[in-house]
């Protein structure tokens, strides 16, 4: 007598298929688990055992194994229960037909089945193995309704996924609901900074070429709100990124049933105080970290001079390769990390040095200390660098009166970001790259290449500057990028002045 | 390096000495003659001093030497050293004025600076080759640094310190004396805080001695020949009101900030203006 049952187990945030094999054989009565599974699994005949009775079902009195196929593949998660007290309960019944069902759940005490962690990407690789039917927690269908190609069968107890399985009842059709794009007005909007305009010119170039932006400035000068405002001027999510980002939300566990999809780009502002783990993710279940929740959104690094310098280390190698490997004993995790990184900065410890009205309390050594912090190597990957000023009072009154506050709304920024990554996809075709703040070495050599004007002035910036070449490379494609702002094919000497003002401070002061 | 020995009378004899009370017979030269006459400042201080003093003498040396002043000190350890080492930085003029030989690098810690100085710069003593350092020569030395010097700034000074009695000199010779003040309850202030009693200017910026010593912008004719039409726009706003931020010119001229960046952007390439926390303003260079 020999059932089999098929669900799935996480790895990072992909799913791979695994069928549950139950058997009986007679002997002393007992329950054992064989497969690679973790401790979560293991647990499982703890709870099993009486959920089964205590919803008038009766747990064999011989030897139960289950044996988790493929064997050689760590498998983890609490939703094993589902299936696995459904392999029991099928034991000597007649079955309907579940060749292409599968199942997922955590089980209760009292037979309550409970939603959990990674539902989506459970389901996503499932119906890459030709499942047709899920049954799944109510708790997770909205959540996995973002997959349109796959029936979702939600339970609310183990009575009723057993009564399915045995035929004695049917389950009803979860119905999707319409995904709209939630609080599409969030309320937040450039057009409310004062003033602050070439602050935000730095973010539109940052946003329309993907390139990170460091702004240093006193607090209370609007460093964070604007930073807030950055992904409301990306473009929106395709499908696929809804997919696959609500995919990592699920895995992290914060998906909820007011919120079951990440519709629109991720905003990250982890507090200074995060751990290693909490930023780059894992742990003995690896979960995603705040690098992997801002995934193909904006990761904001608030105040910068108060992390401790050994995580935002780190944090290098990931950023700069898009995705972060946890090894754990039996294989490699992977969670993706494509960010567009904000930081704020104060430019001293007291915060008080660019401020004309206050006193700076900092000490030459002080000053020397942190700045050394800060420039340090993570800084100078992140390509705009842009000093924010406080706006003054008069000038505050003057602003209402001009264009410029009305240029800048988030509306009018969006649509400009749009029309320059298009503009960036189209050129790009083909390529391993699609915007300009992913350009390696011969990408530049390729799409960046320089009059003879503008190259003088890059030599003579090279010489009063002593640019590092990685700054070289860097002014370079932040000039393609405000080329293609202003939808000119050619770089000119305006454009590299402008890319030359976002490095002019990192690399000289 | 080559020694040259400047006598009283010769035409490389600096004018400003023959005005002092008793000028020295020949002066020991190594480096730059031209600096013997050119416009100079005296930067000095005690020995023993504090981050801030250090600091203020750097960037004192900075401001002047970027200015195209000479910067005139005695090589000492602590403020000396600061105002030579800032002169360089901002690759313009120093000269040490030594109490030894000019063959003699006292105090010995400081000959990656003597050589650099020498160099760049101007070694310049009373003493023959092979003199030694004596305590006694410094007080005759300090007449020759004053003298040197159209001004003699005090950045920090104890309450005995020889750099009052160059300032004393100084205020003999008919020079201008400034001290930078500092905080009274240290000990290290006593004698710069003590000169701005006795009448020396107090130095409230560093800009305060430019001033003085009349130096103004960049002229405007050179911006104008050098700048395209678009750049003397901007230098000349800036030119008018002092520092301004990007979005400050931008709210004065109308223009956006794509169009501003990039202007400011090449003049400062060029060399027009500068920029620091943010905010921009015309360089300041000697006036002809
Ligand atoms: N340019 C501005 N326009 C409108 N409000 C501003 C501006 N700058 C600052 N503020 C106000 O000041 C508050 C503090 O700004 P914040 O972004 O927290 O400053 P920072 O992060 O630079 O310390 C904001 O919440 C906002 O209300
Ligand atoms: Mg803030």
């Amino acid at each position: 007598m020999l059932t089999k049952v098929r669900t799935a187990t996480l790895s990072g945030i992909e799913g791979y298929p695994v069928t549950v094999e139950t058997d009986l054989h007679s002997g002393l009565p007992g329950f054992h688990i064989v497969g690679l599974a973790d401790t979560t699994i293991k647990e499982a005949s703890k709870r099993i055992k009486p959920a089964i009775q205590n919803c008038g079902g009766t747990f064999p009195g011989e030897k139960v194994t289950v044996n988790l196929v493929p064997a050689g593949r760590p498998k983890e998660g609490s939703h094993f229960d589902l299936p696995i007290a459904l392999g029991i309960i099928m034991l000597g019944s007649e079955v309907i037909e579940l060749e292409d069902t599968a199942f997922i759940g955590e089980v209760s005490l009292d037979g309550t089945i409970n939603g959990v962690r990674g539902a989506l990407p459970l389901a996503i690789c499932l119906r890459q193995a030709g499942i047709r039917n899920l049954v799944l927690p109510l708790e997770n269908a909205a959540e996995v309704s973002i997959l349109e190609d796959i029936n979702l069968l939600p339970v609310a107890h183990l009575r009723d996924a057993a009564e399915y399985v045995l035929g004695i009842r049917k389950l009803p059709l979860y119905i999707r609901k319409e995904i709209e794009r939630e609080n599409e007005e969030s309320g937040v909007d450039f057009a409310q900074v004062v003033g602050q305009e070439s602050v935000k010119r730095a973010i539109l170039v940052g946003a329309a070429g993907n390139h990170g932006i460091l702004m240093m400035g006193s607090p209370g000068c609007g460093k964070t709100m604007m930073a807030k405002r950055i992904p409301g001027i990306l473009p929106e999510l395709t499908y696929e990124e809804k997919v696959e980002i609500t995919g990592i939300y699920s895995v992290a566990g914060l998906l909820s049933p007011e919120h079951p999809i990440v519709n629109q780009r991720p905003f990250r502002s982890p507090h200074h105080n995060i751990t290693q783990t909490g930023l780059i993710g894992g742990g003995v279940r690896p979960r995603p970290g705040e690098l992997s929740l801002a995934h193909r959104g904006v990761l904001f690094l608030d105040e910068l001079g108060e992390f401790d310098a050994r995580v935002i280390d780190a944090m290098r190698q990931p950023v700069e390769e898009g995705i972060i490997r946890i090894n754990r004993n039996l294989e490699e995790v992977i969670f993706p990390s494509k960010v567009m990184m904000v930081i704020a900065a104060n430019p001293c410890k007291c915060g008080n040095l660019w401020d004309s009205r206050k006193i700076c309390t900092c000490s030459a050594h002080q000053l020397e200390g942190y700045r050394r912090k800060l420039m340090g190597p993570f800084a100078d990957r992140v390509d705009i660098h842009i000093k924010v000023n406080p706006v003054e009072k008069d000038n505050l009154m003057q602003y209402g009166e001009t264009q410029l506050t009305k240029w800048m709304s988030t509306a009018e920024m969006r649509e400009i970001v749009c029309r320059t990554r298009a503009l960036q996809a189209e050129r790009y075709r083909g390529e391993a790259f699609c915007c300009n703040g992913q350009l390696d070495e011969k990408g530049i050599r390729n799409y960046c290449s320089l009059g003879r004007e503008s190259k003088e002035l890059m030599m003579a910036s090279y010489e009063r500057l002593g640019l590092s070449m990685r700054g070289y490379s860097k002014i370079l494609r932040m000039a393609r990028t405000i080329a293609d702002l202003s939808e000119s094919d050619r770089i000119e000497t305006e454009h590299v002045a402008e890319a030359l003002m976002y490095r002019i401070d990192l690399e000289t002061k | 390096m080559e020694i040259i020995i400047v006598r009283k009378g010769e035409p490389a004899y600096p004018d400003r000495l023959l005005e002092i009370k008793n000028p020295p017979k020949q002066l020991y030269c190594c480096g730059n003659l031209k600096l013997l006459s050119s416009r100079s400042v005296a930067v000095i201080g005690s020995r023993t001093s504090t981050v801030y003093g250090r600091n203020t003498a750097k960037s004192i040396g900075r401001c002047l030497a970027a200015a195209g002043i000479t910067v005139v000190s005695g090589m000492a350890i602590g403020i000396d050293t600061c105002a030579h080492e800032g002169a360089l930085e901002a690759g313009g003029m120093t000269a040490a004025v030594l109490g030894c030989g000019p063959d003699v690098c006292y105090p010995a810690e400081n000959k990656l600076l003597m050589a650099d100085i020498q160099r760049k710069g101007l070694i310049v003593t009373e003493y023959p080759p092979g003199t030694p350092a004596s305590r006694y020569n410094f007080p005759n030395r300090n007449r020759i640094i004053s003298g040197l010097c159209e001004a003699t700034v005090v950045v920090q000074a104890r309450n005995r310190s020889g750099a009052l009695i160059t300032a004393e000199l100084a205020a003999e010779q008919g020079r201008d004396v400034f001290a930078v003040p500092g905080n009274i309850d240290s000990q290290y202030n006593l004698g710069n805080n003590k000169l701005i009693k006795e009448g020396a200017a107090p130095l409230v910026c560093v800009e305060d001695i430019l001033e003085h010593l009349g130096i103004s912008g960049v002229s405007e004719e050179d911006a104008r020949s050098r700048l395209s039409d678009r750049e003397f726009q901007v230098f000349e706003i800036l030119n008018q009101e002092g520092e301004m931020t990007v979005d400050e010119v931008c709210l004065k001229t109308g223009f956006s900030p794509a169009y501003v960046t990039p202007i400011l952007s090449v003049m400062e390439m060029k060399g027009f203006i500068n920029s620091e926390m943010g905010k921009f303003f015309v360089k300041i260079t000697p006036c002809k």
